[in-house]
């Protein structure tokens, strides 16, 4: 185990505001991927457009971005709560 | 007195980030120099056009298209050794993952790059984002490319977390601490964290196999989808599999080397890493072998009049040199040095790997340039293509990028992973009998 780092003490505001903005980020881009994708599979379906493909990529895109978003969630508050 | 400060072996890893190596920055001056010189060459062909490549009609991927397609394939050096000998609990990946990791993350943005490279007007990239439609298998490339570059840099961060701890509690107060305090999402090591790093890890591992598996083949779907000969095949996809993880390997084992030298890291990449990463090279060497023959026998057994065009112009046209070049340095150089054992030592592997880096990049070439220099449309005239300074400088620079990304990357994180060597120095050994003991017929029998 390593050593503690400022033992008992927490995270200084401007660090944790950081890491907050990190995730933000984080999630923001995938979010956006996921939206992007989801507007291609619309505007597909409202031009008839190759839908049965779109509907293809999206079904892989969404859920692979979705569960990045989980796993990075899950890491961020598991790792921050997980030391206390 | 840190833990890692008290083991002799360890600090050798955090010291290129504490204590400047002599040669860091002139070997930034060249790289970067080499990077200004790419980007000074991008500015011209941006004001003067493709005008100013070699790119021409009918040959309009050249040197850009090839480095995309070489780049995206070295990316599976991190998904094949990383997440595939982490899941298979392979003990001798632990000093190699982190360096793995980091080639996938760094040839990924790298090869993205070429496909902007290639376009005259970068700016109508935008018009995949607005208008871009799911029948195109250069939007499936677009998507994948994407998910495997963000999949690879979360599966880059997250075993990096416990080292960025680590760097933490040794900076001194400033920006680089507030920078590590930052990264290190307030890791202390205890049991619940320990827990939540393994089963985030394992989940990655799992999910970045198909992923990557998935960009190379879409990567050869952008060929293979078209009607044009030699490329409308249907082991393509397969086969851009083999040789992506073909030159992955090739690639990490340079890397590898390199770093064992430059960084004094030879307590880590020992010979007997080198010794099995060529044994899995000669097994790639070996597949690719296959692939290749199967994909040039089908066209030439077919006797396709457009096909054998292409055939005889990579068998003994004017693109014999890099048809026999490809075999040369992808089948006969390798398999002689790889399957001796005597051979098989640090040097070795190098040179049949430097082999197989110039082999793959030649055969990606000889994929893009010949087809499009003979196309299926007669009317069009039989094409020629031979890349100006514009393209030799953007190559250059791309692989400059490339080491610069590295050279940056080991001034603030550790190359090796501490956290996992440390880990597998306290626990290998048991870790290693509770496998045996699972599968061992007759459980629970430890021969004396």
């Amino acid at each position: 185990m390593n050593p503690p780092h400022n033992p008992g003490e927490p995270e200084s505001p401007l660090v944790f505001r950081l890491q907050i903005a990190l995730l933000s980020s984080f999630v923001l881009f995938a979010s956006g991927v996921i939206i992007w994708v989801g507007r291609l599979l619309y505007v597909s379906w409202k031009l008839n457009d190759t839908f049965s493909a779109s509907v293809f990529i999206a079904l892989i895109a969404v859920p692979v971005f979705s569960l990045l978003i989980g796993v990075y969630n899950y890491v961020f508050w598991g790792i921050m709560r997980g030391g206390k | 007195m840190t833990e890692i400060q008290k083991n002799e072996h360890d600090a050798v890893l955090i010291r290129s980030i504490f204590q400047t190596p002599s040669w860091y920055w002139p070997a930034v001056a060249v790289l970067g120099s080499l990077v200004v010189l790419g980007f000074g060459a991008y500015l011209f062909q941006f004001f003067l056009g493709l005008g100013e490549t070699g790119l021409n009609q009918p040959v309009t991927w050249g040197f850009y298209i090839t480095n995309f397609v070489f780049f995206i394939g070295i990316s599976h050096a991190g998904t094949l050794i990383s997440a595939i000998l982490r899941l298979s609990q392979t003990e001798w990946r632990r000093p190699i993952t982190r360096i793995a990791e980091v080639i996938t993350v760094a040839v990924l943005g790298i090869g993205g790059m070429n496909i902007l490279l290639d376009l005259g007007r970068p700016d109508r990239m935008l018009n995949m984002i607005y208008y871009g439609r799911y029948q195109s298998p250069l939007l499936w490339d677009m998507t994948s490319i994407t998910t495997y570059l963000t999949a690879s840099s979360v599966y880059l961060f997250i075993p990096m977390i416990p080292d960025i701890a680590i760097l933490r509690d040794l900076c001194p107060p400033g920006p680089r601490k507030v920078f590590y305090q930052v990264l290190a999402l307030g890791w202390q090591g205890t049991p619940r964290q320990e827990k939540v790093l393994n089963r985030a890890t394992a989940i990655m591992a799992i999910m970045v196999i198909p992923i990557a598996v998935s960009v190379h083949t879409v990567v050869a779907f952008v060929f293979s989808m078209t009607l044009q000969p030699m490329w409308h095949s249907s082991i393509f996809g397969p086969y851009f599999v083999a040789g992506a993880l073909f030159s992955g390997v090739a690639m990490l084992l340079i890397v590898m080397a390199i770093l064992r030298k430059v960084f004094h890291l030879e307590d880590y990449l020992q010979p007997i890493h080198f010794n099995y990463l060529g044994l899995l090279l000669l097994v790639f060497t070996l597949f690719w072998t296959y692939f290749t023959f199967a994909e040039y026998l089908t066209a030439f057994y077919g006797n396709e009049p457009d096909e054998m065009r292409v055939f005889w112009a990579k068998w003994d046209g004017p693109w014999a040199w890099g048809f026999w070049g490809m075999v040369i340095c992808n089948f006969f150089i390798p398999v002689i040095i790889l399957s001796i054992n005597r051979f098989r030592t640090i040097t070795g592997t190098v040179i049949a790997s430097s082999t197989i880096l110039i082999g793959m990049w030649l055969e990606r070439f000889i994929i893009v340039v010949p087809t499009l220099a003979n196309p299926r449309q007669h009317r069009l005239p039989t094409g020629s293509y031979w890349p100006t300074w514009v393209e030799f400088s953007l190559m250059t620079g791309s692989f400059a990028l490339f080491a610069l990304f590295y050279l940056v990357f080991s001034r603030f994180f550790p190359l090796v992973s501490i956290h996992e060597v440390r880990e597998g120095r306290e626990h290998s050994d048991d870790i290693a009998l509770e496998r045996i003991h699972r599968y061992r017929i007759g459980n629970g029998y430890i021969k004396e």
